[in-house]
């Protein structure tokens, strides 16, 4: 009966610790392991408005006279690189901000864009995100606008410059004429006091398949006729590349992937514009 | 004509006695659904494989509402007895597939809205690889009267496709665990 009651004893602790193991291994991998779907559009720990917040963090800071940011782009599957980019762009003096113009995700799904936002909050400067073609995969568009900015379209001015970021993904849109706006961009770029200079920020190039043909002549009126757009800034297309599709003081610029090492700094100083790219 | 009807009787139900699901499940995340609910089936003569079929959701406080259907199978390679009542599956290599619903989602890409393979991936249907450890023991007296003869606990590890693929082009910089997600679940077995 001892014997017996000894084996159950025994048989009883292992049973006890290998529950302790089950335990151990489901809770204290904690829970942030704990996925409900690959598709959700948030989680418990996804940051909100990173826009408006970093917005917030750029005008609070007074800077030079010099206007200095990043336009980097295609972060989609750049995990390996960004960690260098950070430290680039950390270790570049005077950059006021940064831009992510798009396709942060390659699938649209949260935990990219969490991945992502980890190596971007490392950044001293504040970073905006634009929304990319590949954003809108899946729950993409949802997770965007709440981890960044619940409006696609935003602008901001800093320093007497115009900012225009907006989405031009027309192929998501089926290209139904709504995408980009040009209702929208035609009240932002109409000229007001006080700004010397635009710049129109968004993914997708005019001039690339996945713009919209209808809309292509008539973007371009609207910013030519601004007479103040120092440039169009762009991603997408994965290399750098300057065209002049509109007129010849209206640069088209895209910059090279994330994911192939390089970004642009752009600069205006003295209402000079400049801008080079960085490989690293 | 008795042997008539028993002859178109018979088959329909030995079919049903083979359509009748072995085992139950209730799983919390494992990407899945917040809460999933499932039937399932042995597989094999050694009964050492399973096929669940489960429905799970996601309500929309807790990550936008969502409906998901999975087909999961498993295989438990390893048995090890605890005791006279209680068996560890200590390390179950599984294949699953998920289908989410809604408008968000293609299965196909839309031959009018896009270029043939301008997204080579379907967001509608997702192919994971797990590993999961299971605990069963003996339903107690009470339960073996529901027909319930086994309850187990289990965890599980998962990772899908789209995970994989970004893990696979950064492999210096994004830690194996980290494409990893978890879930647990009880099992009761008929």
């Amino acid at each position: 009966m001892g014997d017996k009651s000894l084996i159950i004893e025994n048989s009883t602790m292992k049973l006890i610790l290998l529950l302790s193991y089950i335990l151990v291994l489901l809770f204290s991998s904690s829970c942030r392991k704990l996925e409900y779907s690959p598709n959700q559009k948030f989680d418990k720990n996804t940051p909100r408005n990173i826009n408006a917040n970093n917005l917030n963090r750029l005008l609070a800071t007074p800077g030079d006279d010099t206007i200095r940011f990043v336009l980097s782009g295609d972060s989609q599957a750049a995990y390996d690189d960004l960690g260098t980019f950070i430290s680039k762009v950390n270790a570049t003096k005077g950059i006021d901000f940064v831009i992510l113009n798009g396709d942060i995700s390659d699938f649209g799904l949260l935990q990219e864009f969490k991945w992502i936002e980890s190596f971007y909050s490392k950044l001293n400067a504040p970073y905006l995100a634009v929304i990319g073609n590949h954003d809108h995969s899946a729950n993409g568009l949802y997770v965007y606008q709440r981890m960044y900015s619940e409006q696609l379209d935003f602008s901001f001015i800093y320093k007497g410059l115009k900012f225009v970021c907006h989405n031009t993904n027309s192929r998501e849109y089926k290209f139904n004429g709504t995408v980009p706006d040009l209702d929208y961009l035609r009240s932002q770029f109409k000229t007001e006091a006080g700004v010397t200079g635009y710049f129109a920020i968004a993914h997708v190039p005019p001039t690339n398949g996945d713009f919209d043909k209808k809309l292509f002549a008539e973007y371009g009126e609207i910013l030519t006729k601004n007479g103040k757009v120092y440039a169009v800034l762009n991603a997408h297309i994965d290399r750098e590349t300057i065209q002049y599709p509109y007129s010849s003081t209206l640069p088209v610029i895209t910059t090279n992937s994330l994911y192939n090492r390089h970004f642009l700094v752009v600069e205006v100083v003295n209402n000079k514009f400049k801008f080079y790219d960085v490989e690293f | 004509m008795v042997l008539c009807v028993m002859f178109f009787l018979s088959p329909k139900v030995s079919a049903q006695k083979f359509l009748m699901p072995k085992t139950a499940i209730v799983q919390r995340a494992g990407s899945i659904g917040y809460n999933s609910f499932g039937v399932g089936y042995n597989l094999f003569k050694n009964k050492k494989g399973s096929l669940d079929l489960a429905w799970g959701y996601v309500p929309k406080s807790k990550g936008g509402r969502q409906d998901i259907f999975a087909a999961k199978f498993a295989y438990r390679p390893l048995s090890i007895k605890l005791s006279d009542f209680a068996v560890l599956n200590l390390a179950n290599p599984g294949l699953f597939v998920t289908h989410h619903p809604g408008g968000k989602f293609h299965t196909t890409l839309n031959k009018d809205q896009y270029p043939a393979g301008y997204y080579w991936w379907s967001s509608a249907v997702r192919f994971h690889i797990s590993a999961s450890t299971e605990i069963k023991i003996n339903a107690p007296k009470m339960l073996l009267k529901t027909g319930v003869e086994q309850v187990a606990l289990y965890g599980e590890l998962n990772t899908n496709e789209l995970y994989a693929v970004s893990w696979f082009k950064n492999r210096e910089n994004l830690p194996l665990l980290d494409i990893f997600k978890l879930g647990f679940g009880l099992k009761v077995y008929f």
